[in-house]
């Protein structure tokens, strides 16, 4: 989803859509017709993972023919001479066995240990074939936080507000109204069935708590856009799982809470839009069912203030749940007062997140005001074209006709929500997610106050920008390694 | 309201305290020394429980503020002369526990679960004051099983920090006072009681939890056992 993209969801959840009354309205249309559990598995169409499969496994043999590298630096071992108060790098001859050059220093008075210059590597290292197309992680150096907390466990249970989630094989039937926007008008499709299937990197025993979908008022919150679906990923990708993609927090638990709704959600009658009636009964449901943290990847149009849910995320605070929320988008459409994010920047708990590029500069959309607190990777792709953006699995665009009130008429057909891809998205709502997965990374860690997890993250955050915080980066970039690993007693 | 002494203030109440019990000094400075020698030489160990000085620093890593101190040292004291009574001891002890990294947030610690250990390696010399009690008698002068000592000086705390991503190691200078009694229980075997205070002034507070409680002295209060042989 693009910026444009995600800007229409935020309209749609203000019930701002342009001019789209039905044309023809079908007479009290079944909301939605639950037609069968499908167990179908998620066609995944990927990135031609198996080639790069490949590639790993013929450079895997050229090294198995050449001789095992030495685990230490050659041409220096440490030393850590009784006067000095660090060990220092000593130069020898770039030939001399590193082992035996340390073993000499070891024995001289004045020298109280030496050692090889061993190479370091990560602990853990995920297999996901794509995981090389994943700036937005080794940005964060999440290989190395990993090695300090592996992706929490399902003992944390993350909610994702969103517009819905690939969480269920299952297929529902629906009545597609016609539809107009300005000159186009899309035809009524009458009654069909759309196929569902849980996202093949997402799903797993025990993966979802309590599925509930405030746009069409049942436990069934489908995803009929990708949005949603691409920020679970980026909190919970399954990692290590030898195909497609990682994530911030591959162990947790994701608790579907649909909120938003997308443009299909229009077409197909659902009953409520998002308002801020409905989010606020989104955070309040997913603090009632045992969220540790919640992602809120939404914006809310106009600047004023937000009373009904500035009192929900309240709720969720002294309850003990963390919430990280989307900073905005908006900054070259007049940078205009971000209101969720501006409650964000007053409560303790909750944080605003802005977006960079994979220069790790502030990505172009990113509100640049006093209510971003943090960044983190949202994808530009102004900066590196599409590989500038964030990678997950979500829904195929082409078979899930995403934005249908986009295409051209003649392109206009029902949706299916079966067939995967990896997909970069950008935006703050890519950002947001990050921060949610280092949070949940945190409660696992043992912070398990919400402001102190806001503290921890602001405390140990990369400076970006202007020194000290700033409106493009707030406190700056997070720095999930450092976080996890506190305090010691002087350092 | 009862005003309860500081930490500080407790440590040099409880010096102030032995050194104030020795007996009769000026009779005893008039009389020979216990073995007929000028001087006395006596080596030791230690073991006894070191409490820091920054409560919070360490009680958040390790979850308490105290632990084992195990050290050795020598002694050498003037029994006649114009010095008679002045000691010089050298010793070197060591602290060390296993905690783990936190993070502090409005004085609540979060323990994190990646082990950390923390190590005090002070190297120190004392010069002091030996008090070697002895009595006369029909058949001379005895010596008493009591030797009451107290004194001051200057050292080095090695400090170590070690966790999963290895060791930082820094060493500090640190002043001291102390004072004890030894007892004479067999021959030249001796068994002895010490409290020592120390300061490590600026050996904590640059940066991790100690900054986050800004406390800023890295040495504390240690009472051990001593056990040695004087000759």
């Amino acid at each position: 989803m693009n910026v444009a993209s995600f800007l229409r969801v935020t309209a749609l959840a203000a019930g701002a859509l342009v001019a789209t009354a039905p044309l023809a309205s079908q007479d009290a249309p079944p909301r939605r017709l639950k037609v069968a559990d499908t167990g179908l598995p998620g066609i995944d169409l990927g990135l031609a993972p198996l080639a790069r499969l490949d590639a790993i496994g013929g450079r895997t043999r050229l090294r198995d023919r050449e001789a095992r590298p030495a685990p230490w630096v050659a041409g220096r071992v440490l030393v850590k001479f009784r006067d000095r108060g660090h060990a220092e790098a000593v130069a020898i001859d770039p030939s001399a066995d590193a082992e035996a050059a340390a073993r000499l220093y070891r024995a001289r008075g004045d020298v109280e240990f030496a050692q090889p210059d061993y190479r370091a590597h990560y602990d853990f290292h995920p297999n996901d074939p794509l995981f090389a197309n994943q700036w937005n992680l080794s940005a964060l150096s999440m290989e190395r936080a990993w090695d300090v907390n592996p992706g929490a466990t399902s003992a944390v249970i993350v909610a994702v507000l969103d517009g819905g989630l690939a969480y269920d094989t299952v297929a529902y039937q629906y009545n597609a109204r016609a539809v107009s926007v300005g000159a186009r008008r899309y035809p009524a499709l009458g009654r069909v069935t759309v196929p569902f299937a849980a996202a093949p990197e997402l799903t797993g025993p025990s993966r979802f708590v309590a599925p509930r979908d405030f746009i069409w008022d049942d436990d069934a919150p489908v995803d009929l856009d990708g949005h949603g679906t691409h920020v679970a990923g980026t909190v919970g990708q399954l990692t290590n799982n030898g195909i497609g993609v990682a994530g911030m927090a591959f162990n947790v638990r994701l608790m579907p809470v649909k909120v938003i709704g997308g443009d299909w959600d229009f077409i197909f009658g659902a009953p409520n839009e998002a308002t801020t009636s409905v989010v606020a009964a989104g955070i309040r449901y997913a603090v009632d069912n045992g969220a540790d943290v919640i992602n809120m990847s939404i914006g809310f149009e106009g600047g004023g203030p937000l009373p009904a849910i500035e009192e929900a995320l309240r709720y969720a605070v002294d309850r003990g749940a963390f919430v990280a929320v989307s900073a905005g988008n908006s900054f070259e459409d007049g940078n205009p007062v971000e209101p969720l994010a501006e409650i964000a920047a007053r409560m303790n708990g909750v944080m605003s997140v802005g977006a960079v590029g994979r220069n790790l500069d502030r990505a172009h959309y990113s509100s640049s005001r006093t209510s971003v607190e943090i960044a983190a990777p949202g994808g530009d792709f102004r900066v590196g074209g599409d590989s500038g953006g964030v990678v997950q699995q979500t829904y195929d665009p082409i078979a899930s006709a995403v934005d249908p009130l986009s295409s051209p008429v003649a392109l206009y057909h029902a949706p299916r929500y079966d067939i995967f891809g990896y997909e970069a998205y950008q935006g703050t709502s890519m950002a947001s997610p990050h921060v949610a997965g280092l949070a949940a990374l945190l409660v696992q860690q043992g912070i398990t106050s919400p402001a102190a997890i806001e503290a921890a993250i602001k405390r140990f955050a990369t400076d970006r920008g202007a020194a000290g915080r700033d409106n493009d980066y707030g406190y700056g970039l997070i720095s999930p390694r450092e976080t996890l690993r506190g305090l010691g007693l002087t350092r | 309201m009862i005003r309860r002494p500081s930490p500080v203030g407790r440590h040099v109440l409880a010096l102030a305290l032995l050194v104030l019990a020795a007996p009769a000094i000026a009779d005893a400075q008039a009389l020979p020394g216990p073995t007929g020698r000028t001087l006395r030489f006596a080596v030791f160990g230690t073991a006894g429980l070191f409490t820091a000085t920054a409560e919070d620093t360490f009680d958040a890593i390790l979850d308490t503020r105290s632990g084992t101190d195990l050290g050795v040292g020598a002694q050498v004291a003037w029994q006649s002369g114009a010095l008679r009574g002045l000691f010089v001891e050298f010793d070197a002890s060591r602290f060390e526990e296993t905690g783990e990294r936190v993070f502090v947030h409005e004085g609540e610690v979060f323990p994190l679960g990646i082990p950390l250990t923390v190590s005090l390696t002070p190297i120190e010399v004392t010069a002091g004051y030996r008090l070697n009690q002895v009595r006369r008698t029909r058949g001379g002068v005895v010596a008493s099983p009591f030797a009451f000592f107290g004194g001051g000086g200057v050292g080095s705390v090695g400090y170590s920090e070690t966790d999963d991503e290895g060791e930082i190691s820094e060493r500090f200078t640190a002043w001291h006072v102390m004072g004890g009694v030894d007892v004479t229980v067999w021959k030249a075997l001796q068994i002895g009681a010490e409290a020592r205070y120390r300061w490590v002034p600026d050996g904590l507070g640059a940066g991790g939890v100690s900054d986050a409680f800004n406390e800023t002295d890295l040495g504390g209060s240690t009472f051990r056992v001593r056990i040695g042989v004087g000759f």
